[in-house]
């Protein structure tokens, strides 16, 4: 089954699944990252990728979004799909409103109501220095929405942020999410972030998906509901963190 | 207390188009230095402590610009250098700035080009002058081909440089949102080159007055280093002198001109 991975990675049959991973496999230098990750995500769901350090997690999504093509194994992703990254990667020399419309030729117009949407029409004109970390993220999260993805990688989005401007930004992404219904894999090291925003979180060890664990969907989600409590327990201890290293 | 920092918030939301005001104290301070020195050579002159036989006085050399304007001279002059200066600058940014981009962009040109760039280099460009005259004659050829050749390096390897410094980051980004080739260059790898292209292009025009006065000095008919050994040979220090301060001028001048650029291209990351 498994086989080399195509630079371009294809494009969904009509399986209803919006990403297919199968066996892929990732090594750096002979020390193997990913040890065969199956995966599967549904059009519209929210799952959130959760693992230590190293695990694997951000070169998972990389993978995914076609800039690592180094991996093997079977991967289908949608052609439309967009990654934020940890940092903003904002282009210095271009304004707000032309980095958002960078990846869609003539897409002023749409750049300028995503802007809006993500509550920065007003900076549209500035330099993304001027911008705090919390905003360049969002402008991020612009030009990533600007292109109407089916998939959306967020890979650790929010973890330079402060713990207030993070709680907004959540907020805004669920907002995004709702409006534009794309697919979107979190990437986060924050067990409370996957828990506050995925419908499914996924637990990533030793390169392998070792667990899968539904969210109630019920919202808002209050951290201090009792199956909340019990899932993000499970989590930890799947992420082999016990409760007095947490505190 | 209050007053204070309502007057610090407005303070940092105003434009920032007023550091121009701010600064002209220190930029007065800054003329004050030269100011004394015109008015020791001045006094210095008219005392008779600097003999004008070795070093002309302030009001000669002010007469003598003078007539070399009335007379058409010096404009002639600083025309034929200036024209000199613009081609061989010219060519010089084509020529470097080009195998920069070659050199930079593919692997072939980094692997052919790059190598031998680096080793001319460090010749100095002013030893080749010889070779020059002999391929190119003592004509305007030579002197525009030296200016053009040792003008080509420091925008090459700026450029060059700024081109291999491209952020990988910013790259993979724009990968991401499926740019051409093209537009990756024309988008991402460029603009981030530019800060060091202006840099090569400041050193650039250093070296070309450098080399404009060697190449006019040795032979030439027009040009203010012809104008000023023409002087040598009738002892006419208040010429040379001219032509000292015409030189001076012309770096100043392009100096200013990078920093407008620098100014214009640069303006996102002014603070």
């Amino acid at each position: 089954m498994a086989r080399e991975l195509m630079a371009t990675p294809e494009v969904p049959s009509g399986s209803g699944y919006v990403v297919e991973v199968e066996g892929l496999r990732r090594s750096f230098d002979d020390r193997p990252v990913l040890q065969g990750v199956d995966l599967r995500l549904r059009p519209g769901e929210l799952v959130a990728l959760l693992g230590a350090s190293g695990s694997g997690k951000t070169t998972l999504l990389r993978i995914l979004a076609g800039i690592d093509p180094g991996a093997t194994g079977h991967v289908v992703v949608p052609r439309r799909r967009a990654i934020v990254f940890q940092e903003h990667r904002l282009l210095p020399w271009l304004r707000v409103v032309d980095n958002v419309a960078l990846g869609l030729p003539r897409g002023e117009a749409r750049a300028a109501d995503l802007l809006a949407e993500v509550g920065l029409a007003d900076r549209a004109r500035a330099w993304p220095r001027q911008l705090s970390g919390g905003q360049a993220q969002r402008v991020a999260l612009a030009r990533a929405l600007v292109r109407a993805p089916e998939l959306l990688l967020l890979d650790e989005p929010f973890g330079a942020l402060d713990a207030l401007t993070r709680l907004r930004m959540h907020a805004l992404v669920r907002q995004l999410w709702m409006r534009h219904r794309p697919t979107i894999l979190l990437v986060t090291h924050d067990v409370d972030e996957a828990l506050t925003l995925a419908d499914r979180v996924l637990v990533l060890v030793e390169g392998r998906i070792a667990s899968e664990l539904a969210v109630p969907s019920a919202r808002p989600r209050r951290r201090s509901d009792p199956a909340i409590l019990r899932l993000r327990e499970a989590i930890l201890a799947r992420l082999e963190v016990n409760d007095e290293e947490v505190g | 207390m209050t007053l204070e920092v309502g007057a610090l918030v407005q303070l940092a939301t105003r434009r920032p188009a007023r550091p121009s005001r701010r600064w002209q104290p220190s930029r007065w301070r800054r003329a004050l230095a030269p100011l004394v020195l015109l008015a020791i050579w001045a006094i210095g002159s008219t005392s008779g402590l600097i003999p004008v036989r070795y070093f002309p006085s302030l009001w000669s050399v002010g007469a003598t610009t003078l007539a070399l304007i009335q007379s058409g001279q010096l404009q002639e002059n600083l025309l034929s250098s200036l024209g000199r200066v613009a081609t061989g600058l010219g060519l010089g940014i084509g020529v470097g700035g080009g195998l920069a981009l070659v050199a930079g962009l593919t692997r072939l040109g980094g692997d052919v080009v790059d190598p031998v760039m680096q080793m001319l280099r460090t010749l100095p460009a002013l030893a080749l002058v010889p070779m020059f005259v002999v391929w190119f004659g003592i004509g305007e050829t030579a002197k525009v081909a030296m200016i053009a050749f040792a003008t080509a390096f420091p925008v090459y390897l700026n450029l060059h440089a700024g081109i291999l410094g491209a952020d990988h980051k910013l790259i993979e980004a724009a990968r991401t949102l499926e740019l051409s080739r093209w537009q990756l260059i024309r988008r991402v790898v460029l603009p981030g080159a530019m800060a060091s292209l202006l840099v090569g292009l400041r050193y650039a025009m250093g070296v070309a007055w450098l080399v404009l006065v060697v190449c006019e000095q040795i032979n030439a008919t027009t040009g203010i280093g012809a104008m000023m050994q023409n002087a040598e040979d009738f002892l006419r220090t208040d010429i040379i002198v001219v032509g000292l301060v015409l030189y001076a001028l012309l770096g100043l001048a392009s100096d200013a001109l990078v920093r407008f650029l620098e100014r214009r291209a640069l303006a996102w990351r002014e603070s």
